[in-house]
């Protein structure tokens, strides 16, 4: 384990460089590891960083195989931790694929149990609906069938698939037998299903939480606007970082619905395409990750008092998902405005810190210790 | 001519999307809401805005009825938030009753203090008020006193919740002073204002009246934090407090506080809806008075305050240990035992009922050895932890899949599992998922 030396320093003086050394949030159960992130070290072997951990303002880095000798785990947690090693799961994707499914099972308690059982269920039903989307529109362009007669017999659609006429066909638009097309579609379908299209009543997790992070950033702004002091400053830090994460979210979602509207022509080119289609949703899952913890935190402490909002400004702060330099190089266009919000990362200060030094405060400690003197 | 606003549908909206509306179309909002006058419409409106006014406090006109309201401000609830605790409540609802019956003789005496008039002028705050709102407010007193006897039910929580409307009107001016910190605060140190302004108003009332005092800590501790929190800094004043009227007076409101938690624990034992009457917060609350409370009497060496200490840590460890830890064993053992009977796939729902009742435990059991009850609550959590490694095994033995490995066996019981950990710990609920059958 490492503090304030070597990575850590290293991770306090500069910002990530990449979404892989930002590393993936992780949705331990125990306190203290909350909001922690995992990454690939260089010998390609898991890590842990442990931002404040043990109450202090360092950043811990812990080899993954230390964690259970580090803090007393739940069970959830130790199992996840587990899971997570054996099959080495770096990707936002992969981890919400475990901790969905170990959830499932109700080893983590009986909320997050039906919440992990909504969520897979909704993937799945989300990941056929867009599969039969695509049947249907291809089905249209190839003037088999209108869209209200297919969307009237949508149980008839698989059968349709059997058909020579219907084999035929898509053997000459698309080069592929029925049933390798059919996989095709499903497949697209299945990745498509996380990002949705525009205008969708509905909207799967990516896009509803780029409205979420709009909706998060309207809020800290209406509550601010009532205060004064150093906590302004830290709001509207957040505020910053969470417009350019959400504007950035934004462009990737529409690179990718520009790349998908067209349905038909999507799965013609499927093999040219895949890799924009895969990069796009990687860098949205990537933006995105560890937001919404960190939206929920703010909904639970606007219903509480003033305190609990100080409280969560702190916590969201420590733990706020600062988009890494190589990503923000890509788009020219906001570098400036990146390259500010990193410069007043270095310069702000934390609740309880001191303003000139960042230290912790002075007085504050003296009053904690004039209390543990008393008792 | 412009048609008049269709109350009921912005009253649907406003109820259907708060959410959604915009800051700046909820600030046009309030001073509509303002003179439509007050009545059920206009209360049903600001119903309806609340919990945005919550976040963002803009400024409201002041009315007459909301300054008659000013020094209690802090303490209305809505009818589903009233909790059974020392903390002084007032229901909207009991408001809603009385303000009519007193409603014209307020609106006398505001025109005669001509407070429309002050409040219209520029920069004059409600401090600057002060000297005549008290004249107000020591009216609106003896009318609510006579109101209340009208409207009012004849029932022990209807007086408290008088009393307290009562003894914040006479306070009226010392509360608002305590308010006007609390509103301001922003940091730790505005924490710390708050507190020394709470014993600058609360020593000179004392000196004054000592019941005086004890009221006015009791109807301003929401704003210090609720019981727990004023009576850690009666804690810490006392040990500091240099005069001896000061550290009598905080001793004396410390047994206050004490004694009505007695009375609070009196009232919950031997209830049969125990378990929905003390939530678990209220659980850990008591605890941490429970532990304020003691060296506090000790150090005070005051006779009287080491008797309601003795008096209420004895009531509460008799409480736990004799009705809530056995209604809990009882209540989790016939839960454990419904899902023994059941063959079918566990219900998440079940399965977070009991963990709901597990969560007393979570709150007891490190504080269990302190108060000498650390045996009961072992032999508690070990009892109910091997109920349900049985239905564990029972479960495992009938499952449909393979148990041989961790997953298997995570997918046939994991909510089991989950509960055997919070009886049993997670270390042992680890070994026995990954222990071989």
């Amino acid at each position: 384990m490492s503090a304030g030396q070597g990575t850590t320093s290293h991770i306090l003086k500069q910002v990530p460089t990449t979404f892989e050394e930002r590393g993936v949030s992780l949705p331990f159960t125990t306190p203290e590891l909350r909001l922690t992130r995992g990454r690939p070290n260089e010998r390609r072997t898991l890590e842990l960083v442990l931002p404040k951990f043990a109450g202090t303002n360092a950043i811990y880095v812990v080899p993954w195989s230390a964690l259970p000798e580090v803090t007393s785990l739940t069970l959830f947690d130790r199992l996840f931790h587990a899971a997570v090693a054996e099959r080495r799961a770096t990707t936002p994707g992969a981890i919400r694929q475990i901790h969905l499914r170990m959830a499932a099972t109700g080893v983590g308690g009986g909320v997050p149990q039906e919440a992990a059982r909504r969520a897979l269920d909704d993937d799945h039903r989300r990941s056929v609906a867009t599969s039969l989307d695509l049947v249907i529109a291809c089905f249209v362009d190839l003037g088999l069938a209108t869209e209200p007669e297919l969307r009237d017999r949508v149980n008839q659609v698989p059968a349709m698939l059997k058909d020579h006429k219907v084999a035929q066909r898509l053997d000459e638009r698309y080069g592929l037998t029925a049933t390798d097309w059919y996989g095709q579609v499903i497949e697209i379908g299945r990745v498509l299903s996380f990002a949705g299209r525009p205008g969708d009543p509905s909207p799967p997790r990516l896009r509803a939480l780029i409205t979420a992070l709009g909706r998060f950033q309207a809020a800290l702004k209406e509550w601010s606007g009532g205060l004064v002091g150093d906590v302004v400053a830290m709001v509207d830090f957040i505020v910053e970082v969470v417009g350019l994460t959400a504007d950035r979210a934004d462009a990737e979602l529409r690179a990718l619905d520009a790349l998908t509207d067209d349905r038909p022509g999507l799965v013609a080119d499927w093999g040219q395409r895949r890799p924009a289609v895969t990069g796009h949703l990687g860098r949205l899952s990537w933006l995105l990750d560890g937001w919404a913890p960190l939206v929920e935190l703010w909904e639970t402490a606007i219903a509480g008092d003033h305190d609990r909002r100080l409280g969560a400004v702190d916590e969201i702060l420590r733990a706020l998902p600062i988009l890494p330099t190589a990503e923000l190089r890509t788009g020219t266009a906001q570098t400036g405005r990146a390259d500010h919000l990193h410069w007043q990362q270095r310069r702000y200060v934390r609740l309880y810190e001191d303003w000139r030094t960042g230290r912790p405060d002075a007085a504050l400690i003296r009053k904690i210790e004039q209390s543990e003197a008393d008792t | 001519m412009t048609a008049a606003p269709d109350l009921a549908a912005i009253k649907q909206t406003l109820v259907r999307r708060i959410d959604q509306i915009d800051t700046t179309a909820i600030l046009k909002l309030l001073p509509m809401v303002g003179r439509i006058g007050e009545n059920a419409v206009q209360t049903e409106l600001l119903d309806a805005l609340r919990p945005r006014l919550r976040v963002m406090r803009p400024p409201r006109t002041l009315t007459a009825q909301r300054l008659f309201y000013l020094p209690f401000e802090h303490l209305l609830v809505n009818h589903d938030q009233i909790r059974l605790g020392a903390v002084p409540q007032v229901p909207r609802a009991l408001l809603r009753r009385v303000w009519p019956v007193i409603a014209d003789h307020v609106l006398k005496t505001h025109r005669r203090l001509d407070l429309g008039n002050a409040l219209s002028e520029r920069d004059l705050t409600v401090v600057e008020l002060e000297p005549r709102l008290a004249e107000y407010w020591e009216r609106g007193e003896r009318l609510v006193r006579a109101a209340a006897a009208h409207v009012c039910h004849d029932d022990r929580a209807s007086q408290r919740q008088t009393a307290t409307v009562v003894g914040c009107l006479r306070l009226g001016g010392q509360t608002l002073k305590v308010r006007n910190h609390f509103m301001m605060r922003t940091f730790d140190r505005d924490r710390d204002r708050l507190a020394d302004r709470f014993f600058e108003l609360f020593s000179q009332l004392n000196a004054r009246n000592p019941d005086d005092a004890e009221q006015f800590a009791c109807l301003v501790s929401p704003l210090l934090g609720g019981p727990v929190a004023m009576l850690r800094l009666l804690s810490a004043r006392a040990n500091v407090a240099t005069l001896d009227e000061d550290a009598m007076g905080t001793r004396r409101v410390a047994g206050s506080v004490l004694a009505e938690l007695n009375e609070a624990v009196d009232a919950l034992a031997g209830r049969a809806d125990l378990l929905e009457l003390v939530d678990v917060d209220s659980l850990a609350d008591c605890l941490e008075i429970e532990m304020l409370a003691v060296p506090m009497a000790r150090r005070s060496g005051d006779q009287a305050l080491i008797r309601t200490a003795g008096t209420f840590i004895a009531r509460f460890v008799g409480f736990l240990e004799s009705d809530l830890l056995p209604m809990l064993e009882a209540r989790i053992r016939g839960e454990v035992d419904r899902l023994t009977a059941g063959a079918g796939e566990l219900a998440a729902g079940d399965i977070a009922g009991i963990e709901g009742l597990f969560a007393y435990f979570q709150v007891l059991a490190p504080e269990a050895e302190r108060l000498g009850l650390g045996d009961q609550v072992s032999i508690c959590l070990r009892r109910l932890a091997e109920a349900v490694a049985a239905v564990i095994a029972h479960r495992l033995d009938h499952a449909a899949g393979a148990t041989a490995t961790v997953t298997g066996r995570i997918e046939a019981a994991g909510g089991l599992f989950r509960l055997y950990e919070l009886a049993a710990g997670s270390s042992a609920a680890f070994r026995l998922v990954t222990a071989p059958r």
